[in-house]
């Protein structure tokens, strides 16, 4: 278990630079002189050689990149070009939000995807089953941005109980995360649904399940104790990729709920051209991407015993 | 073993000459993929066929009508500047069917030819590959398109490129995976036992069998860039106004959402519309392509 | 009814309705099981015998499938009118079962010890303690060696034979009238094969467990079994003891199973024969007999009507229409 671990980890590394390098290389995608972008228009050529030399934006690019590599390594993503401010210490302050709103998606997701998927499955060739389908299939094809918009119309307009903007000041505001974690996690839920559904199907198939109704089971215990675990097996190892997808796809449900988040942060610094700002955040959600991955793929070798043990 | 006379039976399926007629005829009778076919010609006749369709010039200013609900001559509404919805929602078609169709053949053409190289020759190139594209989907879709697009500037153009060069890694799996799969896989042992030569094999079963999943692959994603493309417009990422967009068209609207909440229903309709076609008609797909599929339901 | 009968099903049939058309692959079963008796079941592969366990069982998923008529009478009771509840108080307690792939009959994620135990602590109304020291005690009987250490264990630690015998032990925890085994061994290497089918005679004739034996090797019939019973495609076409079977045979298949039989006795040189053509689409099985086409007595008869099943001698069942008068049915 513990060399299973290690060498997950050890696999790491090329992917870790390759994130590294390919986030670095945005840079160069701009057009135009960073420094300049930077600075503004009337500013010296002296200065800003100075900037330039002050950044290390002279040297050649390996050297930079390595200047990079090392900065990220130490927690520093960069400077923002408008606040002035670390783009770490920004991405720290803005975590909280992002991370409750991911948390609250994630669960809604979960517990009705699995929910569904398990009934429709049960019930297989059922109403209820063939809802379930197509459930999937609007789930999979509603804008996330969009369903935002519609809750807001909805719970702004006709049900006034649940608050359709911010993040309700300091602190954590349960039902401001409501409606924002509902349109995020929507499409979640359906491919829960659909997962669960396909997956606890294929395990009903299975010979062990025949063996255990053979022994007279309740179909209760049966679906449960003996399909459950095996069906979730597929559905997890899903679950951390996907918060973590959720984590990169709060930027539009944050922007659409006014949300003080990461997203929103990011959203604000697409429109000021603010490249450090997207350049860490990118960063950031990409290592958060790969990192989740590395605990699944261990959490998985813990719930099947049959890696467990090879 | 079953999986033995399952493979028997895909070759049998293969060696018949009216393949496509009979998957044809499985998707006929499937009427969700049905639904899927109808939304996605309709949506490629109204491309096509915008500057026919639509009552008015989409990016026509006209002040003196902003805001108006829908009515006769505005059957969506006008937005605030005035402009009919309704033409703005068929120009909005062809953005949206032209980054689909693009960006996809962009990140099928790239997945195609790397992963069929690393699946057919292995070796340093496979892990090399593969490393590479590990990189990629290290990083969530839409962000790593976001990020780009935020570096590039919005233009069509480099819609395409943001959003072809993040699709790519998944074909690139796809097809590495089946060419392994069919590579190894019985039916082409049985083939290579009576003698066939490579390039039949490759022509008969290794292609037919690799490329069923990834026409499924293709609609799907097609689905899923239109939705992207929906999101970069409406982070003012995509498509530059005054063009019509329904991403765009959805961002205006945003403010307007309480007094005018048509500005936004109607693009979301709209998008959501064409991406559960190729959703269906990539479900359907996958039901009519997928041999194995049928027989498991038969046994 | 005979004081001894443990099991009598009357004209069993299950059908399976699927895209591809309906699949009769039960049609007409029937078959008797005395206390304590072993009765093998032999036929290829498609006649219906694992899917007339399933039925007795009332373990065929519906939908696709359906038991569309017959009698089940287990223990004067008739299974196929048993509620759901009365059915899970019989299987696992009364009707036991065992399956041909040992590998993937068991739980990959639940300890061998906890799909034992749960079986006992369901019917036995056992402690959890209790159940566990069962349980050990079955896995020393079926010859798991350190049974104490292994109940712990996951079936993927134990190789195919060793996780038959955990099979069977759990079929056996909570000493059943009637064990139903599906190939128990068809999956195994020969040298288990032999292992494992003694010690479910052995068992047997320590507990006094009446066995439904489902095999395709004759060898093992004549070997384990009182009775036998010979399939083909959903029908049951002859039923009789081991010996007249073996001695007397009288439906035209078992005939042809006989002799595709290879022989290590005095007529080692004569030729195997096998039955000539393939078993009929069970999607659209023929207006007669459903053996007619390969049969080499058939009679006009034979293309038009379904025989019918009749004791020729006492306890000796056929169904053909070599042994029925002409016309003369009685349905």
């Amino acid at each position: 278990m513990i060399r299973f671990i290690i060498r997950r980890i050890f696999q790491l590394i090329p992917v870790l630079l390759g994130i590294s390098m390919l986030t670095f290389g945005m840079m160069s995608l701009v057009p135009g002189d960073p420094v300049a972008l930077m600075l503004g228009q009337h500013i010296s050529h002296q200065t800003m050689d100075s900037v330039r030399q002050e950044l290390g934006l002279d040297l050649p690019f390996l050297n930079r990149y390595l200047n990079y590599l090392w900065n990220a390594l130490h927690g520093d993503f960069g400077r923002s070009y408008i606040q002035h401010q670390e783009v770490s210490q920004m991405l720290l302050d803005k975590i909280p939000v992002t991370f409750r709103l991911a948390v609250a998606a994630s669960a809604i997701a979960i517990t009705f995807g699995v929910l569904i998927g398990v009934l429709s499955a049960v019930r297989q060739y059922s109403f209820w089953d063939t809802f379930t389908t197509f459930f999937t299939l609007i789930g999979l094809s509603l804008p996330t941005f969009w369903l935002g918009m519609v809750l807001q119309l909805v719970f702004g307009v006709i049900f006034r109980i649940l608050p359709i903007s911010g993040s309700g000041g300091e602190g954590f505001h349960l039902q401001y995360y409501i409606l924002p974690g509902f349109a995020l996690g929507f499409a979640s839920m359906a491919m829960y649904a659909g997962l669960t559904r396909s997956s606890m199907l294929e395990v009903l198939g299975e010979d062990y399940i025949r063996t255990a109704r053979a022994k007279g089971l309740s179909k209760q215990v049966v679906v449960f104790k003996h399909g459950m675990k095996n069906a979730l097996i597929p559905v997890s190892t899903h679950a951390g990729m996907d918060f973590a997808s959720l984590m990169g796809g709060t930027i539009l449900i944050e922007t659409i709920f006014s949300l003080p988040g990461i997203g929103y942060m990011l959203f604000n610094a697409i429109s000021r051209r603010d490249y450090p700002v997207v350049q860490g955040v990118t960063l950031f959600l990409a290592l958060v991407f790969v990192v989740v991955n590395l605990l699944v793929d261990i959490s998985y070798a813990f719930l099947n015993p049959q890696i467990r043990y090879d | 073993m079953s999986t033995n006379s399952d493979a028997d039976k895909t070759l049998e399926l293969y060696e018949t000459s009216s393949l496509f007629l009979e998957i044809w005829d499985r998707l006929k009778r499937n009427k969700r993929a049905i639904l899927g076919l109808f939304l996605v010609i309709f949506l490629i006749l109204v491309a096509l066929f915008a500057n026919v369709i639509a009552p008015y010039d989409p990016v026509q200013i006209a002040l003196k009508d902003s805001l108006k609900e829908p009515n006769l001559a505005h059957l969506m509404g006008t937005d605030v500047l005035g402009r009919d919805i309704f033409s703005r929602i068929i120009y909005g078609a062809r953005a949206s069917l032209i980054v689909g169709v693009v960006a996809t053949s962009i990140s099928l053409v790239i997945g195609v030819i790397i992963g069929a190289f690393s699946g057919y020759y292995g070796g340093w190139l496979d892990s090399l590959m593969m490393r590479i594209t590990d990189i990629f989907s290290a990083f969530p879709f839409f962000l790593l398109a976001i990020a780009i697009m935020t570096f590039l500037g919005p233009s069509l153009l480099n819609i395409f490129f943001a959003l072809g060069i993040v699709g790519w890694t998944n074909y690139a799996r796809l097809i590495r995976g089946q060419v392994i799969l069919v590579k190894e896989s019985k039916y082409i042992e049985a083939a290579r036992s009576i003698g066939a030569k490579d390039r039949r094999i490759i022509l008969r079963h290794i292609l037919p069998n690799a490329l069923a999943p990834v026409i499924v692959y293709t609609a799907l994603n097609i689905g899923g860039v239109i939705l992207a493309e929906a999101g970069l417009s409406f982070l003012g990422l995509g498509v530059r106004p005054p063009a019509p967009s329904w991403g765009s068209m959805l961002a205006e609207g945003k403010d307007f959402i309480f007094n005018a909440s048509w500005l936004v229903v109607w693009p979301g309709v709209a998008i959501f519309l064409t991406v559960l076609g190729y959703n269906l008609l990539g479900e359907g797909l996958r039901n009519a392509l997928d041999p194995r599929l049928n027989l498991r339901r038969i046994k | 009814m005979d004081q001894e009968l443990l099991l009598r099903v009357k004209e069993l049939r299950t059908h399976f309705y699927t895209d591809a058309g309906v699949i009769k692959a039960a049609e007409g079963v029937n078959l008797e099981i005395r206390i304590g008796e072993t009765l093998g079941v032999v036929g290829e592969s498609g006649s219906g015998k694992s899917v007339a366990a399933m039925s007795i069982m009332r373990l065929i998923p519906m939908p696709p499938g359906k038991i569309v008529s017959g009698e089940v009478m287990f223990d004067g009771k008739d299974l196929l009118k048993a509620s759901e509840d009365d059915l899970m108080r019989i299987r696992g307690n009364d009707i036991a079962m065992i399956f041909q792939d040992p590998m993937t009959s068991l739980n990959p994620v639940l300890t061998v010890g906890e799909q034992i135990m749960e079986a006992i602590m369901l019917h036995l109304k056992a402690g959890r303690t209790e159940a566990k020291k069962k349980a050990v005690e079955m896995l020393k009987r079926v010859g798991i060696p350190e049974a104490e250490v292994r109940i712990d264990n996951y079936p993927h630690q134990f190789s195919g034979g060793m996780r038959q015998r955990v099979m069977i032990a759990m079929a056996l925890s909570c000493n059943p009238k009637l064990l139903i085994a599906d190939e128990p061994t068809t999956a195994l290497d020969v040298t288990i094969q032999a292992q494992i089918l003694d010690l479910m005679n052995d068992l047997k004739r320590e507990s006094g467990t009446a066995i439904m034996l489902i095999t395709h090797d004759l060898g093992i019939v004549a070997e384990l079994c009182q009775r036998v019973l010979v399939m083909y495609a959903g029908n049951t076409v002859e039923y009789t003891d081991v010996v007249s079977l073996f001695t007397k045979p009288m439906h035209p298949y078992t005939w042809g199973l006989l002799r595709s039989l290879p022989k290590l006795d005095v007529w080692a040189k004569q030729r195997l024969e096998p039955i000539q053509g393939h078993p009929p689409d069970l999607r659209n099985l023929p207006q007669g007999c459903n053996f007619a086409q390969r049969c080499n007595h058939k009679k006009p008869i034979c293309e038009q009507q379904k025989p019918t099943w009749l004791e020729i001698e006492p306890g000796h069942f056929v169904s053909c229409f070599l042994y029925e008068e002409e016309g003369k049915r009685h349905d």
